[in-house]
């Protein structure tokens, strides 16, 4: 058990990648507390798998965009399991795809208050915390966007970004309190909505089907990401800081269809 | 993906460059600890070899030990060969091998000795690629794994040859991950701050320090990277668990890209008053 004794807060720990954070890391012994915003429901049965596979588990509602919500459940979290020292800045929305002449200034300002300030209102309300700790981790959950920055994308381009440049800073501030800082960057997984897309653009329909012309075999799943953010919080990562780690199999990580007929064709 | 097997490396064959000493030691023994076989590469220290190989075996894993010098493009071939016939394949290389010349300023570098370092690292790492890969690409997966170092993000004054050299190999594992990706190869490039190894002691003795852990307090997180921190990542990478992670650039230094560790040992050393 590479988390025996840690406590992880995984924002946006419902669903997809979230999800798959928070089971990883439960699977290795942390006790973990699954934020929401909407999927009650979804976040519950995260909670109850964890519960059944013998660890511990709470779901809390709160909009990290909002720093009251925020410090409500870092406060709940912290009567619950006595302290929290791993977090996981994941939750996110996917924000418009347009180019940014058709943005709205509310529309900008949504996907980087949800993002970025939200991970800042996480990670603020934390750190004085984790300071006192022997140890802390924090990982941003980014994209493989930042990597190549594509058309129709600027405020999750802009957003992933922005949580990139506080991430590194925040490791030089945090090295000497014990505390770790990384960025984790995922590929594709196949959510609802990337499966939709398959299904249009290939006529493939199952994940799969998908997986026998990956590269590696299979797409990425949400352990991919959940099993690096295990790895980095463990003993054995204790050494890596201010690190941004891309997680997308083959360059790229999309099937090959999205090469020659995807919808975008400047995901590369 | 299982639980619990996600780690795992049983069945794996792993040939280790400099697997003697230091980090290369730290690999070897990572990757046997998570099941994997190892061939312990070495060039002089054939002692260091063997009880590397020795402390692989007591795991309950096999062991070879194979003298060659990377640089030598027949050698390798012919350690390859033997590391086919002994234990079947080779289906993880960790590039690790390698050598220090410092004061090398362009201005005043030793020709021979700046053609060395690059010989050792770069052709080294390219010729047991080169050799490895024919075997590699007919396994199910395969994973490739380039030594680096901080030095070629912080460049050093001093060590030219050597951040050339290392910066040399990332370039290259980063195009290799793409043109190996369709035979499930993986590549990244695995590069450690200064590490407590032979390799660092002298820079050690330089600032007047006589123990790795008077310097701790002045590094970040409060300790000098540890060869494990290192063979660590390594095995996590050539694991299911790090399966889709390829082509990638991962320092193992604490976030030291402040000042170069030659200037914190410097500065730690004015601190302390030494």
């Amino acid at each position: 058990m590479r988390l025996e004794g840690r406590v992880a807060l995984v924002t946006g720990g419902s669903r997809g990648i979230g999800a798959g954070i928070a089971r990883c890391m439960a699977g290795e012994g942390a006790a973990v507390v699954v934020n929401y915003v909407q999927s009650e429901k979804l976040a519950n049965e995260v909670v109850e798998d964890i519960r059944a596979g013998g660890g511990r588990a709470m779901a809390v509602q709160a909009d990290v965009g909002n720093y009251a919500q925020v410090k409500s459940m870092v406060e709940r979290s912290i009567a619950e399991f006595g302290k929290v020292d791993i977090l996981v800045n994941n939750a996110g929305i996917a924000g418009p795809s347009a180019p940014m002449a058709d943005i709205s200034p509310e529309e900008f300002e949504e996907v980087i208050r949800n993002h970025l300030i939200g991970s800042y209102n996480c990670t603020y309300c934390l750190l004085h915390h984790m300071r006192e700790l022997e140890r802390g981790d924090v990982i941003f959950i980014s994209s493989r966007q930042t990597d190549f920055f594509p058309p129709y994308s600027s405020p999750y381009n802009a957003a992933k970004a922005g949580m990139d440049g506080l991430a590194k800073g925040l490791a030089k501030e945090e090295r000497y309190n014990g505390i770790r800082v990384n960025v984790v960057a995922p590929g594709l997984v196949p959510t609802d909505i990337l499966m939709e897309e398959l299904r249009a653009t290939t006529g493939k329909d199952s994940v799969e089907e998908v997986d026998k012309v990956m590269p590696f075999g299979r797409m990425m799943r949400p352990e991919d990401i959940g099993n690096l953010c295990t790895f980095l919080a463990s003993e054995q990562g204790s050494h890596i800081s201010g690190e941004v780690i891309y997680v997308r199999g083959a360059v790229g990580g999309e099937p090959p269809s999205f090469y020659v007929n995807g919808p975008k064709p400047y995901y590369s | 993906m299982e639980k619990g097997n996600a780690h795992s490396l049983k069945g794996r064959v792993a040939l280790v460059t400099g697997g003697s000493r230091g980090i290369g030691k730290a690999i070897s023994l990572a990757m046997a600890e998570a099941g994997a076989d190892v061939i312990v590469n070495y060039v002089s220290n054939e002692g260091a070899a063997e009880e590397t190989a020795e402390e692989i075996r007591a795991l309950g894993r096999r062991a070879l030990t194979c003298k060659a010098d990377v640089g030598d493009a027949d050698a390798v071939k012919a350690m390859v060969g033997a590391a086919v016939e002994e234990l079947g394949k080779v289906d993880i290389l960790a590039c690790n091998a390698g050598i220090i010349r410092r004061d090398s300023h362009v201005y005043q570098a030793n020709l021979e000795e700046f053609r060395e370092v690059i010989e050792n690292h770069v052709m080294g790492a390219f010729n047991c690629v080169q050799a490895v890969l024919p075997v590699m690409r007919q396994q199910a997966r395969g994973d490739i794994q380039l030594i680096g170092s901080t030095n070629a993000k912080m460049l050093p004054i001093g060590l030219t040859s050597y951040n050339v050299a290392k910066a040399g190999m990332e370039v290259m594992g980063r195009v290799l991950s793409k043109e190996e990706q369709q035979h499930g190869i993986r590549v990244n490039i695995i590069a450690p701050t200064t590490t407590e190894t032979d390799m660092a002691s002298g820079l050690l003795k330089r600032y007047g320090f006589t123990s790795f852990r008077e310097v701790d307090p002045y590094l970040p997180l409060g300790r000098i990277a540890q060869p494990r921190d290192t063979g660590n990542l390594c095995a996590f990478l050539a694991s299911e668990a790090g399966g889709h992670i390829s082509g990638q650039v991962i320092y193992v230094d604490a976030s030291q890209d402040r000042k170069p560790t030659q200037e914190f040992f410097s500065s730690a050393s004015q601190r302390s008053g030494i």
